[in-house]
């Protein structure tokens, strides 16, 4: 059953380090280091300590094969990046993972739980938490009401209960807490009382990601957590996630920008038209040739940067 | 913020010139409200809440009209009244019930009619028998059922009754449709009920392809479509009835303003609210506000009675196992050749092809260099058209047209449309195929003011089994 | 037409039983479009149903408790098999089965077929339904004159029906407040923003939009009894026209705010009828007829309803950066 976690109170670490500081504890890094240190570089390798197993997820768009991974793992605690070029299906398997899509044909597994068939909503409570590659935050609710649904307990969200408010005002308090200081760590803290609608494009990816944290989550699946932040905030974003793990908490997250990647990911994944192409760490995958030709490859000059296009892309394909 | 003053102003204008052009072409039109307290005679008879009608044209064998001929009404009420010289004659009525006119016996034989009394039925809250048009072409026995109507004119929305006074008056199985059908022959009417579903159901494809174009090129759906047939239907009127122009110049001016307001509403309303990017859905609940207006527009001008496009009573004659007239298989033959013709605009035509790439993919359309406005303007123009093209088939099918005839149909429209799927033309005229047919064909089950409700619970059904409708893509969600 | 009869007919439509049934509606529609983007085009269904479950109980003779409980029963199981095919689907195909199943109601409830239950288009006329409630009055029988106007105290259209009208609009608002403030709220206000994003952070968006669609539904089955308490039964007249013009009154008063039903509802009825009443007094009858006067305050709530939409979509009380309609 769940996994025992030695220390993951958000909250508590969110006002532990004071802004710019970085945190001082690489256990988990040194533990997944050497674990993976043995793991051969093979598309569809096992390794010591999965938290998430797929096997045979195909996922098809009319003729066009969108996804076809025939093994992949995850490893607990790590960090776990997705690169690939555009449209070689990652999104859509982030979708088909948390069961907002379903696949063709697959199994894949979360902690030894059976995932297929699994609402989304279900594979959120179970502890797999996702942020979307075109943000989605609820423009006009403000930004601590977006984090505050995110709280994975609210007795007020019944619908008699919430005619209520001495059943839930505790709990509401906590959540506000926990949210403001979880604002405070994605400099949001400022903006908490403003629409979520106003705020820029990177803060969005901020207050998405910080949302997803909200639920203590095991594994959160970061699509493009990079796209459009400002650069001075990229550095901050990126120490967040690295003391994500240091929490306890998997990550897996799709990024284009090579170097973010090198910098911070224990295992790389690549994907190209779908398939799982190369696996490995970040020094050694680099220099694949089969990287090196998924990138510079015939879909290299095709900028299909964001969700809409994608879509347009698969309705296209469905036909 | 001066491009926001401007934009907005403009939509002032722009509705505004709207309803003046749309209130201009009303005017031209007299309404004439018909009340009477009890039963009389008057020149022409409209049922209102308070009044039901029994009128009808007194002809003889050939056709002729019968003038100066006086008939006497009895029954729960009593009046006399005088042919005109069209032959013209019309009681207005108070009480519900069974009613009897009589004309003199010689009179009758005179003229080769074969009964000289007939009996009608009036229930002023029921559509179908508001209005009760009595024929004197059968003997006695048979003539007594409730709605004297003729051809396959049994699923008038509007509650029309064809008048038809055909010759062949004992083969007419199929109109017994209420009361005393006993001896109906049940295969007959099962032909004929599909038969009229079909015709039915063409005109409501004529409709809702129209409809559905609009809403694949800009995903909106229109409740203001109904009101658009009303127009088509009630233009044919003004032009046969008011300006006395033959029907075909009236049907081509129909369906020429009905185009004309496409375009007018597309380049005033619709245009400037997608270049404001306002949500589909805010503009569908702009199109409930048009369809409102423009529905009390016309019963302002035409007040709430059923107008005629055509006075002539056609001839019905029998087709294998369905009776039927020339007129409804002319409008058959054109709502099949209109919608062909749409269906080869859009595979065979550079802009038909342009118009499915836009229904397809408006962005992706949009970055290949088709021009989207000039798309959706078409669209506008050629669905309104058509819209108007099958308010007026269907007037002169069901033998007249009211202020309400599109917003009763606007429902089954959008059965069709999401039936075949939302957005798919060839699926919009499979669906009204379908809903057509149901309609009809159920009410030889279920009670006939019912029928509708048949059509729109196939649609729920439908949505269960199959969301995307028949013919409808699988979207991704999330 | 003398001037003191207009203002005391048009201000009498403040407190109109009608008044009060139309904002119960709204309310309704507030709690499915407003908090949750559910575009329910069928809010004259529930309606419908409501009266039919209230009057046809009372007419077999149910207590009163009995009939109302029969009304609420009827909504929430035809918001159930409204909600399981539909809302899982797109806000297009749930305005058109609830459009739909509006009219099949009405199409059935004015059927001859169902003469003996509904009472077919007659409909049911008061003395079989409405007398258990004025005898539940303790008011004196007779009637009273408070400022402009008189009713009777206890029959028909009565200062009882009134009160009753009103205490029950105030409850409706009272939990509305509630619930427009509590995390329950503000979970169905997420959906209406973006329900995949309500659903990646774990929350069962279906049962919440159902939960909305039934507890609208239920307000809108109140507005139906009170809507027929005054009169009769009669399924035309809670068609489709009564459903567009509780969107508009939504509208004008502005989704999403607690005061825009009872505002729009107060301020639409007040103004069409001063409007008629003004047109039916200064324009002579033989130009335009009475029944004119009637389709022109339909244009005016339709053209209303459309500069509305366009011009000031968030009503009178929204605030524009909280818009309930999706951009």
């Amino acid at each position: 059953m769940p996994e025992s976690k030695p220390f993951q109170d958000l909250a508590k670490w969110a006002t532990k380090a004071p802004e710019g500081e970085t945190l001082i504890s690489t256990a988990y890094r040194d533990k997944v280091s050497a674990d993976l240190e043995f793991v051969e570089h093979t598309p569809g390798v096992h390794k010591p300590d999965p938290i998430l197993v797929a096997n045979n997820v195909t996922r098809k768009f009319g003729g066009m094969t969108a996804v076809d991974v025939k093994h992949f793992e995850i490893e607990r605690h790590g960090i776990t990046a997705l690169i690939g070029p555009n449209g070689a299906g990652k999104t859509t398997f982030f979708n088909l993972m948390t069961g907002f899509d379903t696949p063709n044909t697959g199994e894949w597994r979360f902690d030894g739980h059976d995932m297929a068939h699994v609402q989304p909503e279900k594979v959120a409570r179970m502890g797999m938490v996702r942020t979307f590659q075109l943000t989605k935050v609820m423009s006009r609710l403000t930004v601590l009401d977006n984090m505050l649904l995110g709280a994975p307990v609210q007795p007020g969200e019944g619908m008699f209960r919430s005619l209520i408010p001495g059943l839930w005002r505790k709990q509401e308090k906590a959540n506000t807490e926990k949210a403001e200081a979880l604002l405070e760590r994605f400099l949001l803290i400022k903006k908490k009382d403003d629409f979520a609608g106003s705020l820029s494009g990177g803060q969005r990816k901020l207050l998405e990601m910080a949302r997803a944290l909200m639920s203590d989550p095991q594994l959160v699946m970061l699509d493009e957590p990079m796209a459009g932040v400002n650069p001075a905030l990229k550095q901050s974003l990126l120490e967040h996630i690295m003391s994500l793990r240091e929490e306890g908490t998997t990550v897996l997250f799709v990024e284009h920008d090579i170097n973010m990647v090198r910098h911070i990911a224990d295992w790389v994944t690549v994907m190209a038209e779908g398939r799982i192409v190369a696996e490995g760490q970040p020094k050694s995958v680099m220099e694949d040739p089969a990287v090196i030709d998924a990138y510079l490859g015939a879909n290299a000059n095709i900028d299909l940067g964001d969700d809409s296009v994608l879509d347009l892309k698969e309705s296209e394909e469905q036909r | 913020m001066t491009a926001v003053h401007i934009s907005i102003r403009r939509h002032r204008l722009g509705l505004l010139l709207f309803t003046t052009v749309f209130a201009l072409l009303m005017a031209l039109s007299i309404a004439t409200p018909g009340r009477a307290l009890a039963a009389e005679a008057v020149p022409t008879c409209n049922p209102t809440a308070t009044n039901g009608c029994v009128n009808g044209i007194l002809q003889d064998a050939d056709k002729k009209p019968i003038a100066n001929v006086t008939l006497k009404l009895s029954g729960k009420e009593e009046a006399t009244a005088t042919t005109d010289a069209e032959g013209k004659w019309a009681f207005s009525v108070t009480a519900d019930g069974e009613y009897t006119v009589t004309m003199d016996e010689s009179v009758a034989k005179e003229h080769g009619l074969k009964a000289a009394t007939a009996t009608v039925e009036i229930e002023k809250n029921s559509f179908d028998k508001a209005r009760q048009v009595v024929r004197f072409d059968k003997p006695v026995a048979a003539s007594a059922n409730g709605s004297g109507s003729g051809a396959a004119g049994s699923d008038s929305t509007a509650g029309t009754q064809s008048g038809s006074s055909g010759s062949s008056g004992s083969s007419d199985a199929a109109q017994t449709t209420n009361g005393s059908a006993a001896t109906a022959n049940i295969g007959k009417r099962v032909w004929q009920q599909l038969f009229s579903g079909i015709i039915f159901g063409l005109m409501l494809g004529l409709m809702s392809v129209g409809m559905n174009l609009v809403y694949g090129t800009t995903g909106l759906s229109s409740f203001s479509h109904g009101e658009q047939v009303s127009l088509g239907g009630l233009m044919a009127y003004v032009g046969t009835q008011v300006l006395h122009w033959p029907l075909i110049p009236a049907a081509i001016f129909a369906v020429a303003i009905g185009a004309l307001t496409g375009w007018i509403q597309n380049e005033l309303v619709w245009a400037p609210l997608r270049r404001k990017r306002v949500g589909t859905m805010q503009q569908m609940i702009v199109t409930i506000g048009l369809s409102m207006a423009l529905q009390y527009l016309f019963q302002f001008f035409f007040g709430g009675d059923i107008k005629g496009i055509t006075k002539s009573v056609p001839a019905s004659f029998v087709i294998g196992p369905v009776t039927t007239d020339a007129p409804t298989l002319i409008s058959a033959a054109i709502a099949i050749i209109v919608i062909v013709g749409v269906t080869l605009f859009l595979y065979r035509t550079r802009l038909g092809r342009a118009t499915r790439a836009v229904s397809d993919n408006a962005a992706l359309a949009s970055a290949s260099g088709i021009n989207v406005e000039q798309v959706v303007r078409i669209v506008w123009i050629l669905s309104c058209g058509m819209a108007a093209l099958s308010g007026v088939l269907l007037g002169i099918y069901l033998n007249g047209i009211s202020w309400n005839t599109g917003a009763t149909l606007l429902l089954l429209m959008f059965a069709a449309v999401t039936l075949g799927g939302l957005g798919t033309a060839n699926g919009a005229l499979v669906g009204s195929l379908i809903i057509g047919i149901v309609a009809d064909m159920s009410s030889l089950v279920i009670p006939n003011d019912m029928r509708y409700a048949s059509a729109l619970a196939i649609l729920i059904i439908v949505l269960l089994v199959r969301p995307q409708g028949l013919f409808g893509k699988q979207q991704r969600v999330g | 037409m003398d001037f003191l009869t207009i203002i005391s007919n048009t201000l009498g439509e403040l407190i109109a039983p009608t008044t009060a049934a139309y904002v119960l509606a709204a309310i309704g529609l507030n709690i499915h479009f407003g908090m949750t983007g559910l575009m329910n085009m069928g809010q004259a269904g529930f309606m419908l149903l409501g009266a039919y479950g209230f009057a046809i109980t009372q007419s077999m003779g149910a207590n009163l408790f009995a009939s109302v409980c029969a009304a609420v029963a009827l909504a929430v199981i035809y918001a159930l098999l409204l909600g399981i095919p539909t809302l899982k689907l797109g806000p297009d195909y749930l305005a058109m089965v609830t459009l739909a199943a509006a009219e099949i109601i009405r199409i059935i409830g004015r059927s001859t077929a169902m003469t003996k239950i509904t009472g077919g288009s007659a409909g049911i006329s008061p003395q079989d339904f409405t007398t258990q409630f004025e005898g539940t009055s303790p008011l004196p029988n007779g009637s009273t004159t408070f400022l402009l106007w008189t009713y009777n105290n206890n029959i028909a259209n009565s200062w009882w029906l009134r009160l009753v009208a009103w205490v029950l609009v105030a409850i409706a608002a009272l939990l509305c407040w509630r619930w427009f403030h509590s995390p329950w709220g503000r979970v169905l206000k997420g959906i209406r923003e973006d329900e995949n994003a309500i659903r990646s952070l774990g929350k069962n968006v279906t049962t919440y939009k159902m939960q909305a669609l039934i507890l609208g539904g239920i307000f809108g089955a109140f507005g139906g009894i009170i809507f027929v308490l005054p009169r009769s039964v009669q399924p035309d007249s809670l068609g489709r026209a009564v459903t567009f013009y509780t969107w508009t009154i939504l509208l004008l008063g502005g989704a999403a705010t607690i005061f825009g039903p009872i505002l729009g509802s107060c301020l639409l009825w007040v103004l069409l009828t001063f409007v008629k009443e003004v047109m039916r007094g200064a324009i002579p009858d033989t130009l335009i007829s009475s029944n004119q006067v009637e389709s022109l305050g339909w244009v005016i709530v339709g053209v209303a309803l459309m500069c509305l939409v366009i011009f000031r979509p968030q009503g009178l009380l929204g605030d524009r950066k909280e818009l309930a309609f999706n951009a």
